[in-house]
């Protein structure tokens, strides 16, 4: 106890009356313990009027009533608390250490639970506060001048002498002592009512006994209320039989409390200091104009700071794009996102099993009914291209439907069984992945669905209608790399991509179908797919593309033909989809690709996508063709560059036969292998064209129309809907 | 703007707080606060700031009128025009839309349906000046005869968007005189990072694999239509421990910012998880809103005084109203009046068994209860709500378990048990028995230190995340 005495000097005179006065007010505090939030000391809360309360409550009892008020009534109003006067009066309890101190005790009750702070005791901690401003403040202002100060003037002149005077009143009884009895209980009323501005009244001594004996059972209750917070008048716990009073508190040790003084200001310097100082750094860094432009992950540019209009401010754009910029390029955000990826990565386990993040989803597998469909045999105009309108016949008449079901499959050769894949799959980000090492794969799944591909064929019925029997039209959906991949354990996931060409086919009408599922099966075990990015490889796209070349029906040379270039550390966008998983990320992929042996012979013109405009393309080869400067994730722009182009190329292929391709991302590496087959190929992205394609297709003098590109894009609603688009715009 | 932000974090709280401390005098620092408090909303909502404005001015010239007719029918007269126009405000931001769409279906009519967006933080706030112009009117509290000071009352930016519903008497003398000490500076910004950290590592973590199993109001709860019998009882599990980390986050913020700057405010959650009932369950959730609708409706409307079928009523009365509160539409009235009920089973029917029986059953029947009460709160529209009622009792459409639960339950098998550990008082407490000695106290201290910086960290850098958008080649 005595450890309590404040230190550093200061004699009080009234230490004697102070230290029984502690006593006293620990005595009361037997029942409490301390939040982890503050320190300060907490009361077991009265149960709720709320819906416990049994007994119907008559205006008699009213006494009680201000018990279950707000706890923070007590404060405003209690100017004019007699209590809070007293207190004013003492000067013993200044320093706020030792009131803390004084007030601090050790749980009492583990298995109650640990209430938050209802502060009723931020009257005391604020008396040196109110001290001061009660004796700066006699002027009346009239602006200022609230019933609360009011009061506070009034009660200082009335109890209070001047502050110069020496702060002892002649007679002075301990707060305790005045205003409670010896039980403890209060003396007087607790009146909150502002409008009732006589003296307290004295509580009878019957009435002590009742709330004694109240606040004794509502103590046994066993549910705790936060919310009741009883005002001073119950400030003392009477007798309780569970919890026996502890006369004699363990204070807290001065060490102790020294240890937490000095632990709260390395907390608030550091955990401040760390956010001032990460702020200056932004702030400087914002200035010298050091922040992130573009994700290479991400592969978009990041945002950008707004430009300031009314019209933008009002409408929250200006706000909202300040906060996005901010938190967008802040600098170094692929390494934080790595760090937050690896974060999220503990929070559970894999035992190979999935994991899902909701945007993967099972599919109703749908199975094309090859019987169901009869489909006409399509010929194919060899004949070289005129650019008049009627072209010259030499076409073979198209036969009748056939009433047996022949496909315009032109893969005839036995249907190789893909193998089933049985490792275990587990879903990354978005992606699947399975495998450990060199053979870590990861997959995307395609959901295109048999509705989905007969609006497809639709867009291209539409196309051969347009362009006449003139012009061959070849539909090639590419099939991903989970046609062939997938382990068994996700089957679920994604539709069937041969399935699905399958039903592409069969709504055909004139235009060839092109399914070179089966073309790649039997090439399963070589490298046509990238592991850690969504595209095929060059050797994938070779036979992918010699299905069509037999179904065109011109030359294609065999991949020996090719000179083979190697570049080592693809690493693909499975890298991002896949939440920067570092299996991945450590076994990239090697990327071969061919050139063919005519390339001196080939040469490249670039348009922009409205096809009236050349530019000269950066960084190519010779011929146009491929960009060997391509590396690390950009290894797969090799072929043709970006894809906001049209790209004309001549080829020495002496067949006449003019190729015009539409295609996404997949085409581009279709491309390098056609050399020997057309004379000359127009690529066109069908999401960068920008005008007619019909009338470009007459135009250049086309024979032969591909649409090529991955299924689940150029299959998907945006991807139909360019193809219609162009064909009409 | 909001708190879980890193503007908010790293530029708007460092500059308040320099410019707070930067006087001494309490009339600087209040203007401050005014300034960026409207600053805060402002950001978020430009227009709808006005609204803020107008309902405070109206509120303060109709408190003084009140106060000068103190007791008159005058008084009366004022604070039912106050009444009508705070409720009417928020009526007609969040539920006429609701309205007009029942209206319509009802009779058969087309009336136009307006689409109002909703103004952040209206019903926080317009509860909160109601409260003030009722205290007022009540003679507890004494009127604001300045308007700044008013506004800094309503405005708070602490508090204003999610935060506890503070009554005026808890804060009216902070506004005049407050002191930071460096026990606040400290605490409070123990409980911002902790508020922080709740909700962007727990919350939002948790709230994704909600969404996993669930699907989104937005997409018509698409996954739950697969979803099993134990996903669905882990989805509700999971959807009362986001709730609570989200919003017991916000308030932990709000709390600990008003520390900083020298107010007081209640506390908001008190563990709620370990309730040993539903009515000790809503004594420590959300309990700003239970005491204002305790003292501002079921008082009014008699309270217990009237009766055991008056009570009964009342009870009724207050909680759908609690629950309409939450939102606009019928399953969160279905959310309220299902808690009333269940309040009333325990008051009349089972109170004196449920006391008396063993914690562990106390404990599972209030989980079980409250997990079921989320699920109501969560599913907007009757079908799915259906369909959870028939999954949670064994007729899930994906059947009992499948293989998409059983991984979503492994691969954040930590994060449970870790988000479960912290809805319970538990470190807390280990803390305090730690605190035996100076040496202790520093361990412990420190060691709390570096988590606060943890913390720190590691939220602000799962907040970059938040703009992660790749260019998603595939367009799923």
């Amino acid at each position: 106890m005595d450890n309590n005495r404040p230190t550093g000097g200061y004699e009080s005179p009234h230490k004697d009356e102070y230290d029984k006065m502690v006593e006293q007010i620990k005595a009361k505090r037997k029942a409490l313990s301390t939040s982890i939030w503050t320190d300060e000391p907490l009361l077991k809360p009265e149960k709720s009027i709320w819906i416990d309360d049994d007994e119907p409550e008559t205006p008699a009892k009213k006494a009680p009533e201000p018990k279950r008020e707000e706890p923070k009534q007590a404060k405003p109003a209690s100017d004019d608390d007699p209590y809070y006067a007293a207190f004013i009066s003492n000067p013993v309890i200044s320093d706020s250490r030792s009131e803390k101190m004084a007030f601090e005790s050790t749980p009492k009750n583990y298995d109650d639970v640990i209430m938050p702070f209802i502060n009723d005791y931020s009257v005391e901690r604020k008396l040196p506060d109110q001290r001061r401003n009660l004796s700066r403040k006699p002027k009346a202002n009239a602006a200022v001048d609230t019933h609360v100060s009011r009061q506070r003037s009034e009660q200082a002149q009335r109890t209070r002498p001047a502050r110069a005077k020496p702060q002892t009143p002649p007679v002075h009884k301990l707060r305790s002592e005045r205003f409670f009895d010896e039980e403890g209980e209060p003396l007087y009323r607790h009146t909150p009512e502002r409008s009732s501005r006589k003296r307290p009244t004295m509580v009878p001594a019957s009435e002590r006994e009742e709330n004694r004996a109240k606040a004794a059972a509502s103590a046994r209750r066993a549910s705790a209320s936060p919310l009741k917070r009883p005002a001073a008048a119950s400030l003392t716990k009477p007798a309780d039989k569970d919890s026996p009073r502890d006369p004699v508190e363990k204070p807290v040790p001065l060490a102790v409390a020294r240890a937490q003084k000095d632990l709260e200001f390395f907390n608030a310097s550091i955990c401040l200091g760390a956010i001032f100082v990460i702020a200056a750094i932004l702030l400087v860094l914002t200035i010298l104009g050091k922040r992130e432009k573009e994700s290479e992950s991400e592969k978009r540019k990041l945002a950008e700071f707004p430009k300031f209009s009314i019209s933008s401010l009002f409408s929250g754009e200006f706000t909202n794009g300040i906060t996005t910029y901010f938190t967008d390029t802040i600098p170094g955000r692929e390494r934080f996102k790595n760090v937050s990826a690896g974060f999220t990565n503990l929070f559970g386990f894999n035992i190979g099993d999935v994991k899902i993040n909701g945007t993967l989803k099972k599919v109703e597998q749908e199975k094309f009914d090859e019987n169901a469909v009869t489909t006409t045999k399509v010929s194919i105009n060899t004949a070289p291209a005129t650019t008049t309108a009627a072209p010259e016949s030499k076409k073979d008449s198209s036969s009748a439907a056939d009433s047996s079901s022949q496909k315009s499959n032109t893969n005839k050769d036995e249907v190789v069984k893909i193998p089933e894949n049985t490792n275990e799959g587990k879903m990354l980000g978005n992606i699947i992945v399975y495998g450990s090492g060199k053979e870590t794969r990861g997959l995307s799944v395609s959901y295109v669905n048999f509705e989905m591909g007969k609006r497809f064929a639709e867009a291209l019925n539409k196309w051969k209608a347009d362009l006449g029997d003139s012009v061959n039209v070849y539909s090639m959906p590419c099939p991903l790399s989970s046609a062939f991949y997938l382990p068994s354990n996700m089957k679920d996931q994604g539709s069937d991509q041969n399935e699905n060409i399958k039903n592409i086919n069969g709504n055909l009408k004139g235009v060839v179908g092109i399914n070179c599922v089966n073309n790649l099966a039997k090439h399963m075990n070589e490298d046509i797919y990238a592991r850690t990015d969504h595209h095929w490889l060059p050797l994938g796209a070779y036979y992918g593309t010699q299905a069509f070349a037999e179904a065109a029906q011109v030359d294609y040379p065999s991949i020996d033909e090719y000179t083979k270039l190697t570049k080592e550390g693809f690493l693909g966008t499975f890298y991002t989809y896949s939440n920067y998983d570092q299996g991945i990320k450590n076994n990239p992929d090697t990327f071969t690709y061919f050139k063919p042996k005519n390339i001196d012979q080939v040469s490249c013109t670039y348009y922009d996508t409205s096809f009236s405009n050349k530019f000269e393309p950066y960084g190519t080869d010779k011929s146009g063709l491929f960009y060997d400067g391509m590396e690390g994730s950009n290894c797969y722009l090799s072929f043709l560059g970006q894809d906001s182009e049209i790209v004309e190329i001549k080829t020495p292929c002496t067949n006449n036969r003019v190729l015009v391709v539409f295609k996404n991302s997949y085409g581009n590496a279709m491309i390098p292998f056609l050399t020997n087959s057309f004379s000359k190929i127009y690529v066109c992205d069908y999401r960068y064209f920008d005008i007619n394609g019909v009338d470009f297709c007459r135009k250049v003098g086309c024979t032969d129309l591909l649409f090529a590109g991955a299924i689940s894009l150029i299959c998907s609603d945006a991807g139909i809907n360019y193809i219609n688009n162009i064909r009409v715009q | 703007m909001i708190f879980a932000d890193l503007f908010f974090v790293y530029f708007f709280l460092p500059l308040c707080l320099a410019l707070y401390f930067a006087t001494k005098k309490i009339r600087y620092r209040n203007l401050v606060l005014v300034v960026f408090s409207l600053v805060f909303y402002a950001w978020g909502e430009p227009k709808w700031v006005f609204i803020l404005l107008i309902s405070s001015v109206i509120n303060y010239f109709a408190a003084l009128a009140i106060d000068k007719n103190a007791g008159t029918g005058k008084a009366k007269l004022f604070m039912a025009l106050v009444t009508v126009w705070d409720l009417g405000v928020l009526f007609a931001f969040k539920y006429i839309g609701f309205f007009m769409s029942n209206i319509d279906n009802w009779f058969g009519l087309s009336l136009p349906v307006p689409k109002i967006t909703l103004p952040i933080g209206i019903s926080f706030y317009t509860f909160q000046t109601l409260s003030y112009v009722i205290d007022v009117y009540r003679q507890k509290v004494p009127v604001q005869k300045e308007y700044p000071k008013l506004l800094l009352y309503i405005s708070l930016f602490p508090q204003l968007v999610a935060g506890p519903i503070v009554r005026y008497s808890t804060i009216a003398n902070e506004i005049d005189h407050r002191k930071t000490t460096l026990k606040d500076v400290s605490e409070g910004i123990s409980r911002i990072i902790l508020g922080l950290g709740k909700k962007v590592i727990l919350a939002n973590s948790v709230g994704s694999i909600v969404t996993a199993l669930f699907g989104k109001a937005a997409d018509d709860y698409a996954a739950a239509a697969s979803s099993t019998v134990l996903g669905n009882w882990y989805g509700a599990v999971l959807i009362a421990m986001w709730y609570y980390f989200d919003f017991s986050g916000y308030s932990d913020m709000a709390i600990g910012m008003g520390r900083i700057f020298g107010f007081h405010f209640d506390e908001n959650f008190v563990y709620p998880y370990i309730c040993k009932s539903i009515t000790e369950f809503w004594r420590r959730w959300h309990i700003s809103l239970s005491t204002w609708f305790r003292d501002y409706v079921y008082i009014p409307l008699g309270g217990n005084r009237k009766g055991k079928t008056r009570q009964c009523i009342n009870i009724m009365i207050v909680w759908s109203l609690t629950g309409f509160w939450h939102g606009a539409s019928w399953n969160f009235m279905i959310w309220g009046a299902y808690f009333g009920v269940l309040l009333l089973i325990e008051k009349l029917l089972i109170g004196k068994w449920l006391e008396n029986t063993k914690p562990f059953i106390q404990h599972l029947y209030a989980i079980v209860l409250v997990s079921i009460g989320w699920g109501i709160f969560y599913f907007e529209d009757f079908k799915s709500l259906g369909r959870f009622f028939k999954s949670i009792f064994g007729f899930a459409p994906g059947g009992f378990t499948d293989l998409s639960t059983n991984s979503l339950f492994t691969q954040n098998i930590w994060l449970f048990f870790a988000a479960a550990l912290l809805c319970t008082p538990i470190i807390p407490k280990l803390k305090k028995s730690l605190c035996v000695s100076a040496g202790w106290t520093k361990a412990v201290g420190m060691a709390g230190i570096a988590l606060n910086l943890g913390i720190l960290f590691i939220s602000s850098m799962m907040l970059v995340n938040t703009t992660n958008n790749p260019f998603l080649y595939f367009k799923f």
